[in-house]
């Protein structure tokens, strides 16, 4: 545009100049603008100022001046120049135009924008010839945009009459057109008001969310439930009641609730996740969109979260979206390369190599992506048509990107507002696809001329023929732009009895409303708009990309860097944000970024992450753990890792890896402690062996509570003779000692009651004998129960009892006894019940297991479907023996792959739980689903044979005390098999 | 007359043994299953003592998680699974047959969080484990009828 007002020279001669001298000025000004077309600001500006000295009221050389010192960017200066060359001549419009670029791209446009659009518009108004008008009004609505002033920049951009355009002006109005139709959609994100909630719900809430973890559930919902009504938009309570829902298993339920938080808040990444993850692991093919689409924003919103680009692959896959997929499959390898040997990654590979054609049948038909090198196209002919298209090349640039790409509806909408047509082939690439169809009718139609009206309307019938609803709601404003308001009624009727979720409308028209004339920088909704759509190139190019200092807006390019994944970038436009006002959101992210790179790459950021570390931001300290193992430094990093663990979210992606990290640091820590120690304890072991010769004789074998942390396959065992004493001697027998010394009670009864059939203490030591014999057959010896700790002491007070209960001068002490069997033996009893073996179960060691079920599948040449696994919380702890449990995980598994092999549909869902059973017991709830319609009942179940298959978990099941259950479940699956435990 | 308790349990060892140390007190009638619990307790009684395990009653008597007797003929699984918790069925089975009648589990439920839940969905009901002696539950059959204000009575409680 300045490189236009340059070109326009007039003589302009002050009275006063010599002839000589105004010829030097009119050189210096020729010579300036041949520099400044080679990028030569500096020289260019110097020559200007000289010429401007000698001839002060030329016109073209103030204005040519004003242009060198905006691209130096000393703006007032500019400024100045700009005010000068249009007091001297309010017609000259290219000083109107460079004066609006120049505060369009001003950083502090936001501030000023109230004077400085009255002056734009006041130039405006002065100007007087139709082309200098139309000039001005296209940069006065770019800067109207650049404010947040969307609907006043519509309103300018529509009323221009497109008649008296140059085709350069019509692209210019188009693409204005464009960003103003972006701007539209990006204020979507903006954000309702969170509603002042005291500080004792606030309390309660957080107390809620922790009754939740511990598996509180229908307490939890009964509260926010009884609060949502008083409180509908407080996030929290809603997030708190998606959660129970969840757990629960009302699925279509928390999906909803999460919706509402969205709606409320659009830009919460962990919303956006764990919506995405229950639609894309609850959800059916119908759901396949919803979840891309909730993925694709979680991972917008926090690209780090890589679990998250793999469930996008496989959602992708059942919508037969492949590319995407491939996309996705990709950008999770790029973060985690070392699961490139995953079964589960080989699988998804194999599914993009051989798409199965239910899939490409079952989804919504959707045009191809444009290609990088259609995008790199349209954005050439942007700028083109941004400097006002000199060469007459826009339009060139973007026949080649639709040729390229004819389903590109930026480009075909673009080519249209300067050609006035749209190309036969785009047309075609687009008839199948009415998403698509329709995108490119609103942006023609925004023309605003009876032709454009008259070129979408076939479209708008297509897409409504294949099912659009949306498409009711564009023809109806089409009907109305045409002055049809009856055929416009009758298809917002349509629209709104059709669309599934009517009341989206109304939110919708309240949102606007709401925003409606709301003046701020939409720059960061229009790149989290770019972002969502996953084009994370046009998201950049409203940024500066590079990051350069003083940059505006840097977190967000460094996370738009970050999902494109060129993370040295992300990192460079963090560590820049530190420096700005951003810097604890900049550290967080910037942790965030380097708790996944190795060390050479943090290197250079440790200050930062120590900063970050000290100023709270826990992933900080996860990222500085990290490189201290990557060091060889484990006693650095555990108190790092400890501190990550003590104050991470629930929903921190690391949590799991740095567990893991901790438990290696941690044995590693004590097998070198251990090698130490072993060398100074083999002298103090041959002087132990003297003195404690004797005592060991004693001390032989293994007490209860210590066989079991040898074997703690012994719990089942030790769990049914603690319940036999409980039931048997301690409650139908023992009971009875307080008895003694009541009124009407003969002491006889109580004596028989102890003694007979068997005395207490003899059945005990019978019970502690078998526990014995099942302890030797598994390796292990117990003490004799005399020097058993628990159940020696239990023999003796029963002996005693048993002695004693028959003499009325020894009451007391039977009493005594009574109380001691009550109280101590009792809670000892439940101690050892308390400490059996737990096995903790989170993402991370399920997908082990189906590795090593995947591996050992294709080992006996079986097929393997990769079953989905949700887990309802971060970690399970399950209170059965590793071992058994993945016996069972295993048999449970390959039943369901058995099953669906011989299916149509191949689904598998491994869902891990905390519930309440029939009998309101907390339970750790492990349930396999399938898509098999083959019949399973516990009948069948029964009639497997102990050692096989689902017979092996029935009696695993059996053996730890457990439950097993079969259930019906909604499509696409047929039905579960679970195993349940008490917690 | 002494107040009289219904102790359901699958053998007579319950009974047998209240019968003897607190019959001075009380009368003790049992009941096999949860439709004797639910019949007896219509003919009228202070309260019931209901053991938890009931694993030697036949399946066709046991009832489910709803207190309703289940529809089909029962896997070995469902059978125990059923046997385990009948006593907590049973008491559910009263409730949904309308009577209030006190209650008192004689289990041992190591989790707190279920015992609650259970005074709560199932009240009048009181847990008492292994660790009471019979004073204990004396008392607490004593506290309950009195808490009810059902005490002695041998006629039939109002339905819900």
């Amino acid at each position: 545009m300045m490189l236009v007002a340059l070109t326009m020279a007039l003589l302009a001669v002050p009275a006063d100049a010599t002839v000589s001298s105004l010829a030097a000025a009119r050189r210096d000004n020729r010579r300036g603008i041949e520099l400044f077309r080679r990028g030569r600001m500096e020289e260019a500006a110097a020559l200007f100022e000289r010429a401007r000295a000698v001839a002060p009221a030329d016109v073209e050389i103030i204005n040519n001046q004003a242009a060198a010192l905006a691209r130096l960017g000393r703006r007032d200066d500019a400024e100045s120049a700009f005010v000068a060359a249009l007091a001297l001549d309010p017609q000259r419009w290219q000083a109107l135009t460079g004066l609006a670029d120049l505060y369009a791209d001003d950083p502090r446009r936001f501030e000023r924008r109230e004077p400085w659009r009255a002056a734009l518009l006041a130039g405006l108004g002065r100007l007087a010839a139709a082309g200098a008008v139309n000039h001005a009004a296209l940069a006065v609505a770019k800067f109207e945009l650049a404010v947040g002033r969307v609907d006043d920049a519509r309103g300018r951009l529509t009323q221009i009459d497109e008649t008296q355009l140059t085709r350069g002006q019509r692209m210019r109005r188009g693409q204005l057109l464009l960003a103003a139709e972006a701007a539209e959609s990006a204020r979507s994100l903006g954000e309702w008001p969170e509603p002042a909630v005291t500080p004792e719900l606030q309390l309660q809430l957080a107390d809620q969310e922790a009754a939740l973890a511990r598996g509180q559930t229908a307490p939890a919902l009964r509260w926010a439930d009884a609060l949502v009504d008083d409180w509908p938009a407080w996030r929290g309570l809603r997030l708190l009641r998606a959660r129970a829902l969840e757990n629960l298993g009302r699925y279509d339920d928390a999906a909803r609730e999460l919706t509402v938080v969205l709606r409320l808040q659009p830009l919460h990444a962990a919303g956006w996740r764990r919506l995405g993850t229950l639609l894309a692991t609850r959800g059916g093919l119908l759901e396949a969109p919803r979840a891309a689409e909730a993925l694709r924003r979680a991972l917008a919103l926090d690209p780090q979260q890589s679990e998250l680009w793999l469930l996008l692959a496989r959602v992708s896959i059942r919508q037969g979206a492949l590319a995407e997929a491939e996309r996705a499959l990709e950008r999770f390898l790029l973060d985690l390369p070392a699961r490139r040997g995953d079964v589960e990654v080989q699988e998804i590979r194999a599914a993009i190599a051989r798409p199965p054609s239910d899939l490409r049948a079952a989804s919504q038909p959707a045009a191809p992506p444009p290609s990088a090198e259609a995008r790199a196209l349209l954005r050439e002919a942007q700028d083109w048509i941004a400097d006002g298209d000199p060469l007459a090349l826009a339009a060139e640039l973007l026949e080649r990107a639709l040729i390229d790409s004819p389903a590109f509806v930026e480009a075909a909408a673009l080519y249209y507002s300067s050609q006035g047509v749209v190309l036969p082939q785009t047309v075609s690439a687009l008839w199948q696809a009415p998403a698509d169809l329709l995108q490119l009718a609103r942006l023609v139609r925004q023309a605003a001329t009876p032709e454009s009206r008259l070129v979408v309307r076939p479209w708008l019938d297509r897409a409504i023929d294949l099912g659009a609803v949306d498409g009711f709601l564009d023809r109806a404003l089409l009907n109305a732009d045409e002055g049809h308001p009856a055929p416009a009624l009758a298809d917002l009727e349509q629209y709104v009895a059709r669309a599934t979720e009517p009341a989206r409308l109304r939110e919708a028209l309240a949102l606007r409303a709401q925003l409606a004339g709301g003046e701020r920088d939409l720059t960061g909704l229009l790149v989290e708009s770019r972002l969502s759509r996953g084009d994370a190139d046009g998201a950049l190019q409203l940024l500066d990309p590079d990051c350069s200092p003083g940059a505006s807006h840097l977190l967000l390019a460094g996370r738009a860097q970050e999902y494109r994944g060129d993370y040295p970038a992300a990192a460079r436009c963090y560590q820049r944000a530190v420096a700005g006002g951003d810097r604890l959101p900049a550290l967080g992210r910037l942790a965030a970024l380097l708790a996944r790179r190795d060390a050479p790459s943090v290197e250079p950021s440790l200050a930062l992450l120590r900063e970050a570390s000290a100023s709270g931001v826990a992933v900080a300290d996860w990222a500085l753990a990290r490189y201290h193992l990557e060091q060889r430094q484990p006693a650095r990093a555990e108190p790092l890792i400890d501190r990550y663990l003590a104050h991470a979210g629930a929903d921190d992606p690391w949590v799991g890896e740095a567990r893991a990290a901790r438990d290696a640091a941690r044995a590693a820590q004590r097998s070198s402690a251990e090698a130490r120690r072993r060398a100074a304890m083999a002298i103090a072991i041959g002087l132990a062996l003297l003195l404690g010769g004797g005592l060991a004789w004693r001390l032989r074998a293994a007490t209860v509570q210590r066989a079991l942390v040898a074997r703690p396959a012994l719990f089942p065992d030790l769990a049914s003779c603690i319940h036999a004493i409980r039931h048997d001697v301690l409650k139908h027998r023992a009971s009875a000692l307080g008895m003694l010394g009541s009124s009407g009670v003969a002491v006889a009864d109580v004596v028989a009651t102890l003694r007979e059939p068997t005395p207490t203490s003899a059945a005990v030591a019978a019970l502690y004998q078998t526990l014995r014999g099942q302890a030797r057959a598994s390796g292990v010896a117990l003490r004799p129960i005399e020097r058993e700790p628990v159940f020696g002491p239990l023999q003796r007070d029963l002996r005693c009892a048993e002695r004693l209960a028959a003499d009325p001068r020894r009451t007391a002490t039977v009493l005594a006894i009574d109380r001691r069997l009550r109280e101590r033996h009792a809670a000892r009893l439940q101690a050892l019940l308390q400490s059996g073996p737990r096995t903790r179960l989170d993402a991370a060691i399920v997908s082990a297991w189906l590795r090593a079920l995947a591996a050992e599948q294709r080992q006996r040449g079986a097929g393997w479907v990769v079953p989905a696994v949700a887990i309802a919380e971060d970690e399970i702890v399950c209170p059965v023996e590793t071992q058994a449990l993945w016996s069972i995980f295993g048999n449970l598994v390959s039943n369901a792959e058995q099953a669906v092999a011989r299916a149509d549909e191949r689904q598998i869902l491994i869902r891990l739980q905390q519930e309440r059973d029939a009998a309101d017991r907390r339970v750790v709830a492990l349930w396999v689903a399938d898509s098999s319609p083959q019949e399973l009942t516990l009948a069948l179940v029964e009639a497997q044979p102990a050692e096989r298959g689902l017979g092996i978990v029935r009696e695993q099941v059996r053996r730890w005390r457990g439950q097993l259950l079969v259930r019906a479940e909604a499509a696409p699956w047929h039905k579960a098999i679970g195993v349940m435990f008490a917690a | 007359m002494a107040p009289l308790w219904i102790v359901c349990e699958d053998g007579d060892e319950y009974r047998a043994r209240l019968a003897r140390f607190l019959g001075t007190e009380f009368a003790f009638v049992r009941a096999g299953c949860a439709a004797e619990l639910v019949q007896q307790a219509r003919r009228g009684a202070a309260g019931a003592i209901v053991d938890l395990d009931f694993r030697r009653t036949p399946a066709a008597l046991l009832v489910d998680e709803n207190g309703a007797a289940p529809a089909r003929s029962l896997s070995e699984s469902e059978r125990q699974r059923l046997a385990r918790d009948q006593g907590i069925f049973a008491i559910r089975a009263l409730r949904a047959a309308g009577l209030e009648l006190p209650a008192i589990l004689y289990a041992d439920l190591d989790d707190a969080e279920q015992r609650a839940a259970l005074t709560a969905e199932l009240a009048p009901l009181l847990v008492v484990g292994s660790h009471d002696g019979l004073p204990q539950l004396a008392a607490r059959m004593r506290a309950l009828a009195s808490r009810s204000g059902s005490g002695s009575s041998h006629q039939p409680l109002p339905s819900r």
